[in-house]
């Protein structure tokens, strides 16, 4: 659920950008409806999975502060430290 | 130790991909319809970019030091319903390589209509050469691997409890490294399960966790029986010799009652018990705030008569009515404020929750009343400049401690103390153990303690302890 839940964010967000770039493209009353069906369809499968998360989501106010965000975002250095997985030569380097 | 989220911030992609990016961004690719790539081009790099500039999360941070400068990630945050659930912002560099993923196959191509020109099959080789300098960067390591028990390995334990079906469990001890194989387990009974682990649990939840683990002393078992608990798993084998020594004793005495035993593992029964769902409360703290304060205060809730008190369904984040009342004129201001409630209120102990309100922005005298599930609570409150000390509490706090001997010199210091990390409401209790080293030399001291917080000074506090400690060197034992 976690990891379907990033992805469904990311992809939304990419398909938003991709929406926004051929907007004039896209624009049209057959478009709009099928992506008005495609958006239904989608609630229709995930609402019952999400339902008991966002239940307790809402009794427990669970959200996360931008505060505590910030411990968990890149660093303009983390694009240069390799994770332990990658072969030793990089993970050594980038230790440095 | 690593900072948490350390792990999340491990991102370099290693130098074959951001290479093959770039020249499928800007070196000219034949072989493929020009508007093809431009549109390849726009559409993906945008997503990187903007994948990238979003994994950066809400404030830019520089080697480490968060510079506060908001960045277009805190802008979604506010403005898209379900944002603020994703607590890690650096996944979303998984998206910049999804989008580098057809770029860098553009750069592919480049190389490969290149090395045609050579050679009819070395598009082929450089592909290949391409996926080999990928696996070498990989570093070929295998990935860590968790071994679980599956079908008749499951410990006899489980498929017992899945057969019999005691009602809610705990399962002890309550370990963090042994959660995750409880949760992997629970899916073979499927009953409520008081253990897990979660990115965000709330405070009732690690109190709860704290209390039983006190079992089967006589609070964790009335704890249990008030939460609902039916049945207690021990895991003989996860306990230290003395803990399983109590929980022989616990048997001995009749304290705890064995359904069932599996070698080392035993399940006992958790008798049901009355509980009351009548609270009563009462406002701690200070008694004098400054106009418009952002107070804290504590509500120390206790349950009517003996019995526990036991939070019934649903649970959740409470709301408590906050009422001010002034005194000279009799206006009142009505304000609501959230309040996690613990599970349970032992019988005859108080539970002190957070309560964090603003003070009204007018000075004057204020009967403060708080109003929660049938309790009410009163204080009178008074509003006016330069308040009283806020509480300690408020501020990260150290203990700090120092011998002090008399030699003549006057006192000195011969220690300090550490850190203590708290987040304790007025009226709550918190206990910690710290151990200020003993001096070297031998002599009569005396150990005096205290809290520093707010560049107050630790030993004047009226709160602060005082010991007179001898120091003593140790004999050798005999030898036999």
């Amino acid at each position: 659920m976690l990891a379907s839940f990033y992805l469904g964010m990311m992809l939304t967000l990419a398909l938003a950008l991709y929406a926004g770039w051929h907007a004039r493209a896209l624009v049209g009353r057959a478009m709009l409806a099928r992506a008005a069906a495609f958006a239904a369809a989608s609630v229709v499968v995930l609402l019952p999975l999400h339902a008991g998360y966002l239940e307790v989501q809402r009794a427990w106010q669970a959200s996360w502060t931008p505060g505590a965000m910030a411990g968990y975002s890149a660093d303009v250095q983390s694009y240069r430290s390799a994770p332990p997985l990658m072969n030793d030569v990089y993970v050594s380097r980038s230790a440095r | 130790m690593t900072p948490a989220g350390a792990h999340e911030r491990l991102l370099f992609p290693g130098l074959i991909l951001p290479a093959l990016v770039l020249l499928g961004c800007f070196a000219p690719v034949r072989g493929i319809p020009a508007a093809d790539v431009r549109r390849a081009r726009r559409l993906f790099g945008l997503i990187l970019i903007v994948a990238l500039v979003l994994s950066l999360g809400p404030y830019l941070i520089v080697w480490g030091v968060n510079t506060r400068m908001p960045m277009p990630y805190l802008g979604l945050y506010y403005l898209i319903p379900g944002w603020s659930a994703m607590r890690v912002p650096a996944r979303f560099a998984f998206l910049a390589l999804l989008a580098a993923v057809p770029l860098s196959a553009l750069g592919v191509q480049v190389l490969a209509e290149r090395a045609a020109k050579w050679w009819r099959w070395a598009p082929l080789g450089v592909t290949l050469a391409l996926v080999a300098l990928f696996l070498v960067e990989l570093g070929g390591k295998p990935l860590p691997m968790q071994t679980v028990p599956v079908g008749r390995d499951v410990p006899e334990v489980y498929r017992w409890l899945a057969r019999e079906r005691p009602g809610p469990i705990v399962e002890v001890p309550l370990t963090p490294e042994a959660e995750g194989e409880y949760l992997y387990l629970s899916t073979v009974h499927w009953l409520p399960l008081v253990n897990g682990r979660t990115s965000f649990a709330p405070s009732s939840h690690d109190e709860a966790k704290r209390v039983l683990a006190e079992l089967p002393g006589s609070r964790g078992r009335e704890y249990a029986s008030a939460l609902g608990l039916r049945a207690i798993v021990v895991h003989g084998e996860r306990l230290s010799r003395e803990e399983r020594l109590r929980w022989a004793l616990a048997e001995e005495a009749g304290h705890v009652r064995r359904l069932a035993g599996f070698g080392t593992d035993a399940v006992y029964a958790v008798p049901p018990l009355a509980t009351t769902a009548s609270l009563t409360a009462r406002i701690a703290g200070s008694d004098t705030l400054a106009p418009g304060q952002d107070a804290r205060l504590g509500l120390l809730l206790a349950g009517a008569g003996a019995a526990p008190w036991a939070h019934g369904s649903p649970h959740g984040v409470a709301r408590a009515e906050v009422l001010w009342t002034e005194t000279a004129t009799g206006r009142v201001t009505r304000a609501t404020v959230p309040l996690t409630l613990p599970l349970v209120i032992v019988g005859g102990e108080r539970a002190a929750v957070p309560l964090r309100l603003t003070a009204p922005a007018a000075p004057g005298r204020y009967a403060l009343r708080v109003r929660l599930r049938g309790a009410t609570a009163e204080r009178a409150i008074e509003v006016r400049e330069a308040p009283a000390l806020a509480s300690s509490v408020d501020a990260p706090d150290r203990l700090a401690a120092r011998y002090l001997v008399e030699d003549g010199s006057g006192p000195r210091t011969l220690a300090a103390g550490d850190a203590v990390h708290y987040d304790v409401p007025p009226g709550g209790r918190y206990e910690f153990d710290v151990w200020p080293a003993p001096p070297v030399d031998a002599g009569r001291y005396v150990l005096e303690a205290g809290l520093v917080s707010g560049g107050a000074g630790p030993f004047s506090r009226e709160d602060g302890v005082r010991l007179e400690v001898e120091v003593a060197p140790l004999r050798a034992a005999a030898r036999p």
